[in-house]
């Protein structure tokens, strides 16, 4: 339901209050959250001005404010002949765009064929480390009930028994339930999206191309670590034949039926047609729109189907530590090892990436390190890119010197499929727990798992603990129990909460290298020592 | 919430004292006086000392008579209150006027 619905007829006598109306109601829903509203209102205002001078005065101007997960969405629509009001600036203002310089990235398409509608999203304070302080005090809370509830045997037994286990295994089975439909349509949306996305050309495509070759190298990287710390199952390979268990991997991938892995939680073969409803979606482009929005609109919805589950993932972690203690669970201690793992691992993708940095250009490491350290911070203190988001993109455009096209397109893409770090950790996880749970990780295992951690890394929607959500996707790939979900969300607990700090800082340099490769950037600011 | 401005031109170098609110209900009135008067001139000088407010419909203003009067030329801010400062440093106005 939206917070604020109206039409006017634009005028130079009304816009100013039509401003501060909207404006207004974008307090109301942000609440508590609401940021300083002083760019808000200089860009509604300044695309009302255009609306009007744009579209004439014959039709209203429609505005809502919707509240939506860390944003308030205001949409701008006006009936009028297709022309795009966020490209005017150099008529109007010369080479100088302003409106980019407010870091809100709106976005507009012509709807139903005769509506131009822009929409913003307008952030909100991120509620700072709010989830994170909750699960800490679960975490706590559960240890010092399982501590005085352990001085009464008979009673801890019943209580674990009877509430805290059938309570953890069905909020265990909610996720799941959501887990397979979350990736599937992920996926799916994902590939037929590229359709948009070829529209911005080479730009688009090499920086999607860099960012996939980084996930590869990740993989390959956590790959060669776990063999090394957890050691592989030689003797459990199927016949023995490397290349025979390979075909049959890949076969065994592609399913009989279009219907039977959905109902069979195979999720690899979910992946499988996915990828094929995409690609084909892809190819079939704008005859088939009506599908691609409908997939669109069911995303959306299971997107807010698990932010809203994920509410919950500090009862889980509750839960699941009580389970932890109760049941006995052993390889609590053998945490940190995975931990360390995932911290080599990681400073090996940004050494490549440094590497890579040192081919393209010679710029020294510490002052790139001083640029992005107020990046990196914020990164760090609220467990959020979409909060670093507006010093981010100062960052790229006004210390690195970048293109601010590129910023504008590159940077809120990476956010949203970006996470090197966190397909290490989704790869690094099921090897960690195997080990716990003395389960053999085979050859075709540690292959399933390298490609499945990409998949299921991009195709996780950027909402906090949609990490804990995907998690069981990998415990079915390489058939690691669910009883050990509870110690994956202690370690997505404390790993996650480095993770967008790594993915943030990694993409950074990611679209620099880019940028300096398509000559999008001046080289005088990013060596400027002044520009900190 | 109205504007008054006087527009006061001594040889290349052209005065204007804005007084009130420069949004979209004064912004065009304002433009219509402006940017005519900006014929010859090389130094805008807009005294903001009693300037309470400016909108993107103000900017234009500024932007259009930048674009008028051509680089060479001067735009000085005098005395804005820290609220319209901060609308220049978000835009990032405040890196093309001179600011006194």
């Amino acid at each position: 339901m939206s917070a604020f619905d109206k039409s006017v007829i634009l005028s130079n006598e009304n816009i100013s209050d039509f401003t501060e109306e909207i404006v207004d109601a974008y307090s109301v829903v942000a609440g508590k959250r609401a940021t300083n509203t002083t760019k808000l209102s200089l860009q509604i205002e300044e695309l009302l001005l255009r609306y009007k001078d744009l579209y004439g005065v014959q039709n209203a101007c429609h505005v809502r404010v919707v509240n939506r997960f860390n944003h308030v969405v205001i949409t701008l629509s006006q009936q009028g002949n297709q022309i795009d009001p966020l490209q005017m600036n150099e008529k109007l203002f010369g080479m100088y765009d302003w409106l980019s310089q407010l870091n809100f990235v709106p976005k507009y398409n012509y709807s139903s064929g005769s509506y131009n509608v822009v929409t913003i999203y307008a952030e909100k304070k991120p509620s700072r480390n709010a989830m994170l302080y909750k699960m800490l005090a679960a975490l706590l809370l559960a240890l010092a009930f399982c501590g005085i509830l352990n001085l009464f045997p008979n009673a801890a037994s019943f209580v674990n028994e009877t509430i805290i286990s059938p309570l953890f295994a069905k909020l265990t089975a909610v996720m799941t339930a959501l887990a397979t439909p979350l990736v599937f349509l992920g996926v799916v949306t994902g590939i037929s999206g590229m359709g948009s996305t070829s529209s911005f050309g080479k730009v688009s495509s090499t920086l999607l191309k860099n960012m996939m070759i980084t996930y590869f190298i990740s993989a390959f990287i956590f790959t060669l670590f776990a063999v090394f710390v957890y050691g592989i199952d030689e003797s459990a390979n199927a016949t023995g034949n490397i290349f025979a268990d390979l075909l049959k991997l890949i076969l065994d991938v592609i399913p009989n039926n279009l219907v039977v892995p959905f109902t069979v939680d195979n999720d690899l073969q979910v992946i499988a047609i996915a990828i094929f409803v995409g690609v084909v979606m892809l190819i079939l482009g704008n005859s088939v729109s009506k599908v691609n929005a409908f997939f669109l609109e069911v995303s959306n919805i299971v997107n807010k189907m698990m932010e809203l589950v994920c509410r919950l993932l500090p009862l889980m972690v509750f839960l699941g530590v009580c389970n932890l203690f109760f049941g006995k669970v052993e390889g609590l201690s053998n945490i940190y090892k995975m931990a360390v793992v995932w911290l080599i691992a990681s400073a090996v993708v940004v050494l490549y990436i440094f590497f890579r940095l040192r081919l393209v250009a010679k710029v020294p490491i510490r002052l790139l390190f001083r640029k992005q350290l107020q990046t990196l911070m914020i990164n760090l203190s609220t467990s959020s890119q979409i909060a670093a988001l507006p010093e981010n993109l100062n960052c790229c455009k006004n210390k690195f010197g970048i293109d601010s096209k590129i910023v504008d397109f590159a940077i809120p893409l990476g956010i949203v499929t970006y996470m090197p770090a966190g397909a290490i950790f989704l790869g690094l996880l099921p090897w960690s727990l195997a080990e716990i749970a003395g389960i053999p990780i085979t050859m075709e295992s540690c292959i399933l798992i390298l490609f499945s951690s990409i998949v299921i890394a991009i195709a996780a929607p950027p909402i906090p603990g949609s990490a804990f959500a995907v998690m069981p996707l990998m415990f079915s790939i390489c058939g690691v129990p669910m009883d050990m979900y509870p110690l994956a969300v202690l370690m997505g607990t404390f790993i996650g909460y480095v993770l967008p700090a790594v993915n943030g800082y990694c993409m950074q340099l990611e679209v620099l290298i880019m940028a300096i490769k398509q000559k999008q950037i001046n080289l005088d600011i990013l060596t400027s020592e002044e520009c900190i | 919430m109205n504007l008054n401005f006087e527009i006061v031109q001594n040889g290349d170098e052209l005065q204007v004292i804005l007084d009130g609110f420069l949004n979209s209900q004064s912004a065009q009135a304002f433009s219509d006086e402006l940017i005519p008067a900006l014929t010859g001139i090389s130094v805008l000088k807009l005294d903001m000392t009693k300037l309470k407010f400016i909108s993107s419909a103000g900017l234009r203003v500024i932007f259009k008579a930048r674009q008028v009067l051509g680089k060479e030329s001067k735009i000085v801010a005098i005395k804005p209150i820290a609220d319209i400062l901060d609308v220049f440093s978000i835009t990032g106005l405040d890196k093309m006027l001179t600011i006194e």
